[in-house]
């Protein structure tokens, strides 16, 4: 009888523990389990919610751009979308603009006659072009509006506005300096972890540079290149000449005087003298490709005469910045800047400083994504074969 | 036929059937769906595979895993391989969520507490290889690395149901179980009628077995007309989902402005996507200008087409790879076949329990009777049928969750320490089955049996709660001592039953034939449940089928009859108590070891240890490995008893002289060539040297004059104790056998070793004479 009791104890205890195997099998999450996620999914939320200024006014931002330059329209048209995304400002339906041809002038001004929300506003007061207003104008302009407290951040597009700011030693506000190429180089920040200045924030994308001639080089094996520039910070000859003694190959550098005033005898003599130095490049100095840098050829009714040049010859042109030279006739681009893909990141850094950050604190490198365009025409017509890898890679391709 | 002897056979015979159509349906419909989620899954990771190449290419082009543009959309594609039942989530090198698929949706905060867990971010650290398989809570996940430039940088885990990926093969349970109890019922009555009016006897009993076979069959072949007709389209759909894929890939070359017309630009990378999708034999892009089957609206299968919507006038058209479909229909067939052939033994097996039940309902139960003795026969083969199957079904896969885990134990590698706990409970069977037989001589077969089975199935629900190596190696130590008993146990139960030497013979080879029936059974039934719960399951089912064979083994067994009988070998005992190891040193019993027991176990650890290894380095696929098990274990239990019978005028010297030959031969046949002919040729041979020479050569070593001097248990727990001990060593002995460049010379050497044996035997034995001539 006992023998069978413990039979029966035994059985039951194998069968309650097969009986178990559901429950502990199912895995239920615990709260720990839940609170550790919760906790995960709150701190990846944006943390930089739209907020207005302490006394609950709007936050004024000044802009400062060099001249209409489409390049620099798109990083403002993509921002001041980047903003309405985040909640930060609010206008109906879209913007009327083309991003690849936007004026940022017009643009600031078309924002500043808007009521765009609680948080956020634009002036035509402090909406500058250096080139176009002159220096002495807004400086003037700038400081007046500082010292009535006017302005609470000031938006630097490109080199020259943010060693603009720089010199005017502003301190009690913050500066964003966006779309430079070379900001350590041209003495804006002092390092990619620290600014220098407590109130100066800028957006590194150094190495792109680096990446994008290495890519050219990968892909077309040139052996000598030629370059023409009229700032070494702007066109980032930095990162190319790295590149060049790591990879072994060649730098035909032509500096050229920057074209400052826009009169069109100025323009003109700017654009012969460009030509003369192409043909020299070509025939006088053995080029096999041509890096079409930054801001050199400015006239978008001139880039095919321009560029006719180096194709007459069978040499490839690649671009620094502007898909829309790869659409005018040059053979590819690798972006070193993409309008679309920074805005995230500068609209998250302004939100910071909204909330409360110093622009020092923050994060200033972010490496743009690449993203290649291609023109098959312009290879047929210069005999160069592009390999299917490179067409699958493209994210535009233009055949006409 | 008395009335209640009628019904009562009517009534066992009609739940058996109905027992076994239901065993064949629910293992062929499990079955069934480890075929087609494996497929679903197949081709999920070529899909999804394409996508994270390319999100690879860009990170190592330049874009920043942590801030790529266009991720949402990527994600999405890939939710699109299995719309409403896949999910993907990117996570970085440590493991942090960086994009999800679900996010802003119900799933977000469990999916990510899931993704969280320490279980599961160690899992992934251990897991970088790509189409990792791994478990989330009640969803499988697939898991790809992302390199960049040789760094890991990133995991994406795809989350999925695998019951929904079957919902493309809808499952027809319900038409399945409504057949099978139709054709219970007819058979039922075919048999009722039958047995009727045939005169009692044997005429009448095979006929019954007969028509449950047949009843088999039909179910069978009906459930593979459906399957075969279910798996046929998901072929289909899938063909329809990659020519999906394909579209949208053209679409999205299209729309970055590369004209259709230079679409041969690309022309490698398509062939290449072509090429992957093995379902798609062809595609190409043209202006369809007529098109017959819009018109008269036939279908055609075989042949997709889809307008290309960006490229107006312009068709995508597909050719369906329908030798690829009928190579994978085949695969499935053969697959199948395997487990009807598993089926059939389940239920050909399980028939006897009719003649048991009747057995026990018979007014001679517990009484000295030829029907009685036949009873027990058929239930020592019985016994030891399911207890080894439920053994086999869990035994095997230890390794498996060793390597699961990917554990290292006492300091080894992973791969060695995965044979840890088989090694370890291998060892206990041995060193145990020394002191059982002292231990337990005088205790009665039916007080320990049940506490034997407990043990068994305590071990294996302890194996499934096992959550570390050590404690798993613990608990299969643990199983081992209830093997050893188990041994014991079945051997006092052949020594009880058999009333002379002869009818230990013939005992001992149901015994045998029960056990290599439950490995071939076990095995085979353990991969396809394993496949549908998982491995740790297999513990649980090992335990169900133990406890249930306990109940059976108590409720069926005629104790009384046993116990007497185990009374009069008592006496037997009490003169024979010589102990192991003196016997041991026997000259006579040292050299019938070193001739017969050594031999014998290496050719038994053939199919375990050397089989998978041989099959997998001749290049032959998982596919004929099973039928290799199949055939070995066919031969083994239906060949060897017939065998045994067949050839009973044999002596006890010639018949182990035959049966080393027959080893010799099995092996020596692998030399001439390393076709998978041979090899089934060979594992048949095996299973025949397995099936007949077990029963041969321990019915003559039982006979040695050296070892009658303790009694009949003790002399085959002795047989089995070395034997364990032989088999402990054999996977290092045949892995030094298998030679990698594929020569054939050790093999040479081993066949060689048993012809040596088998002349050996011929000089060293005297005919009729119980010890060797020396």
């Amino acid at each position: 009888m006992r023998q069978k009791i413990i039979i029966v104890f035994l059985a039951v205890c194998i069968i309650a523990g097969i009986l178990s195997v559901e429950r502990i099998e199912k895995q239920e999450l615990n709260t720990v389990d839940l609170e550790k996620a919760e906790t995960f999914l709150n701190s990846s939320e944006m943390t930089t919610k739209p907020v207005t200024k302490e006394d609950g006014s709007k936050f004024r931002i000044a802009y400062i751009d060099i001249d209409p330059y489409p390049a620099s329209g798109e990083m403002l048209y993509y921002l001041i979308e980047q903003l309405k995304e985040t909640g930060w400002i609010d206008y109906e339906g879209d913007l009327p603009f083309d991003s690849k041809d936007t004026d940022a002038k017009e643009l600031i001004n078309y924002l500043a006659d808007m009521d765009l929300g609680d948080y956020i506003e634009f002036s035509r007061e402090a909406n500058y072009y250096l080139r176009i207003d002159g220096e002495d104008y807004c400086r003037e302009s700038l400081k007046k509006l500082l010292n009535k407290k006017q302005v609470d951040l000031i938006i630097c597009m490109g080199t020259w506005p943010g060693t603009f700011v720089k010199e005017m030693n502003v301190t009690d506000v913050p500066v964003m300096i966006y779309f430079s190429v070379d900001p350590i180089g041209s003495g804006l920040v002092a390092s990619v972890e620290d600014s220098g200045q407590d109130n100066m924030w800028a957006h590194i994308n150094y190495t792109v540079y680096n990446k994008q001639i290495r890519f050219y080089y990968d892909n077309i094996h040139f052996q000598n290149i030629g370059m023409v520039y009229y700032d070494e910070s702007v066109a980032a000859m930095r990162a190319y000449r790295e590149e060049a003694k790591q990879n072994g190959f060649q730098i035909t550098e032509v500096v050229i005087d920057e074209l400052v005033v826009s009169d069109e005898a100025s323009i003109e003599a700017y654009y012969d003298n460009l030509k003369i130095i192409y043909n020299d490049l070509v025939k006088n100095r053995n080029i096999d490709a041509f890096l079409l840098s930054t801001d050199i050829i400015k006239d978008e009714s001139r880039i095919e005469e321009m560029l006719s040049i180096f194709y007459e010859n069978n040499i490839p042109v690649l671009v620094q910045n502007g898909e829309y030279y790869v659409e005018q006739g040059a053979l590819m681009m690798v972006t070193a800047s993409d309008a679309k893909q920074q805005a995230p990141f500068v609209v998250n850094t302004m939100a910071n400083i909204f909330n409360g950050k110093k622009p020092r604190e923050l994060e200033q490198e972010f490496i743009t994504p690449p993203c290649l365009s291609l023109n098959l025409s312009l290879a047929e017509k210069c005999q160069f074969t592009i390999e299917e890898d490179l067409i699958l890679s493209a994210e535009k391709i233009y055949t006409e | 036929m008395h009335i209640k002897d009628f019904i009562s056979k009517i009534v066992v015979h009609g739940m058996l059937l109905f027992c076994s159509l239901l065993f064949v349906s629910w293992i062929s419909e499990m079955a069934f769906d480890n075929t087609c989620v494996e497929l679903q899954e197949q081709y999920i990771k070529v899909e999804s595979e394409v996508m994270i190449e390319e999100i690879e290419t860009s990170i190592n082009f330049g874009k920043n895993i942590r801030s790529y543009y266009g991720i949402e959309e990527i994600l999405e594609s890939m939710c699109e391989i299995a719309p409403d039942n896949l999910e993907v989530a990117m996570l970085d090198a440590e493991g942090t969520p960086l994009y999800m698929s679900y996010e802003g949706n119900e799933l977000e905060t469990e999916y990510t507490a899931r993704l969280l867990q320490d279980s599961f971010q160690q899992e992934l650290r251990e897991n970088r290889e790509d189409g990792v398989m791994l478990e989330l809570g009640d969803k499988k996940t697939m898991v790809f690395s992302l390199y960049e430039k040789e760094a890991f940088a990133a995991q994406v885990v795809l989350i999925y149901d695998t019951e929904k990926l079957l919902s493309a093969a809808e499952s027809s349970e319900v038409n399945v179980m409504w057949s099978v109890m139709a054709v219970s019922f007819i058979l039922l009555i075919i048999i009722e009628i039958l047995i009727n009016k045939l005169p009692v006897g044997k005429k009448g009993e095979k006929l019954s077995v007969i028509i449950i076979m047949a009843g088999m069959l039909v179910t069978i072949l009906f459930l593979y007309r459906n399957y075969e007709k279910r798996y046929e389209e998901l072929f289909y759909e899938n063909a329809n989902k990659a020519a999906d894929f394909m579209e949208n890939q053209i679409t999205e070359i299209v729309e970055k402005g590369l004209p259709i017309e230079r679409i041969n630009d690309v022309d490698q990378y398509l062939s290449e996507k072509v090429e992957d999708n093995k379902v798609i034999w062809s595609m190409k892009i043209d202006e369809t200008l007529y098109d017959s089957s819009v018109i008269l609206e036939r279908e055609d299968i075989a042949h997709i087409t889809r307008e290309l919507e960006r490229v107006e006038g312009m068709s995508l058209e597909l050719y369906v790879n329908q030798q690829y479909i009928n190579e994978q229909m085949n695969i499935m067939a053969l697959t199948f076949l395997v487990i009807f052939i598993i089926c059939f033994m389940v239920s050909f097996e399980l028939i006897h329990l009719a003649d048991i039940i009747q057995a026990r309902l018979a007014s001679t139960f517990n009484q000295s009777s030829p029907e009685q003795m036949d009873a027990i026969t058929k239930q020592i083969k019985l016994i030891s049928f399911i207890t080894y199957t439920a053994i086999y079904i869990s035994m095997p896969y230890t390794a498996v969750v060793m390597r699961g885990w990917k554990a290292s134990v006492f300091g080894m590698p992973v791969s060695v320490s995965a044979s840890i706990p088989l090694t370890i409970e291998l060892s206990c069977v041995m060193l145990c089955s020394f002191f059982i037989p002292k231990l337990f001589r005088k205790v009665s077969l039916e007080k320990y049996t049940p506490f034997v089975y407990l043990i068994i199935a305590s071990a294996n629900v302890l194996s499934f709660y096992a959550q570390s190596p050590y404690i798993l190696i613990l608990v299969r130590a643990y199983c081992g001592v209830g093997f050893a008993l188990l041994k014991y146990c079945l051997n006092s139960l052949v020594a009880a039953a058999s009333e002379d030497q002869e009818s230990v013979g013939i005992n001992f080879a149901k015994l045998n034939a029960g056990l290599l029936g439950g490995i071939t059974v076990g095995a085979s039934v353990g991969g396809v449940l394993s496949s549908s719960f998982g491995y740790r399951y297999n513990y649980i089912f090992t335990s169900i089928i133990i406890l249930v064979m306990l109940f059976g083994v108590m409720a069926l067994l005629p104790w009384k009859y046993l116990d007497r009988r185990q009374q009069d070998t008592g006496e037997e005992q009490e003169e024979r108590k010589a102990s192991f190891i003196k016997i041991c040193l026997k000259p006579d019993v040292l050299i019938a070891m070193l001739l017969f027991n050594i031999p014998l176990n290496i050719g038994l650890m053939y199919v375990v240890a050397f089989l998978p290894t041989y099959m997998d380095s001749m290049g032959h696929s998982g596919l004929a490995l099973s039928y290799a098990y199949l055939v070995n274990g066919l031969v083994g239990v239906y060949g060897g008893v017939f065998m045994m019978s067949l050839l009973r005028f044999l002596k006890g010297k010639w018949r182990v002289v035959l049966a080393m030959g027959m080893a010799a031969a099995g092996i020596l046949v692998l030399t001439v060539h390393s076709s998978v002919g041979i090899a089934l040729l060979s594992a048949g041979i095996m299973g025949l040297f397995d099936g007949y020479g077990t029963p041969s050569v321990t019915n003559y070593f039982t006979s040695l004059k050296g070892v009658q001097e303790c009694d009949m248990t003790s002399r085959l727990t002795l047989f089995n104790t070395v034997g364990s001990g032989v088999q402990i060593i054999c996977p290092l002995l045949y892995n030094l056998v298998i030679q990698p460049d594929g020569q054939t010379l050790y093999l040479t050497i081993l066949g060689g070793a048993y012809m040596l044996v088998v002349v050996l035997i011929v000089l060293l034995f005297r005919e009729k004479a119980d010890s060797p001539a020396v």
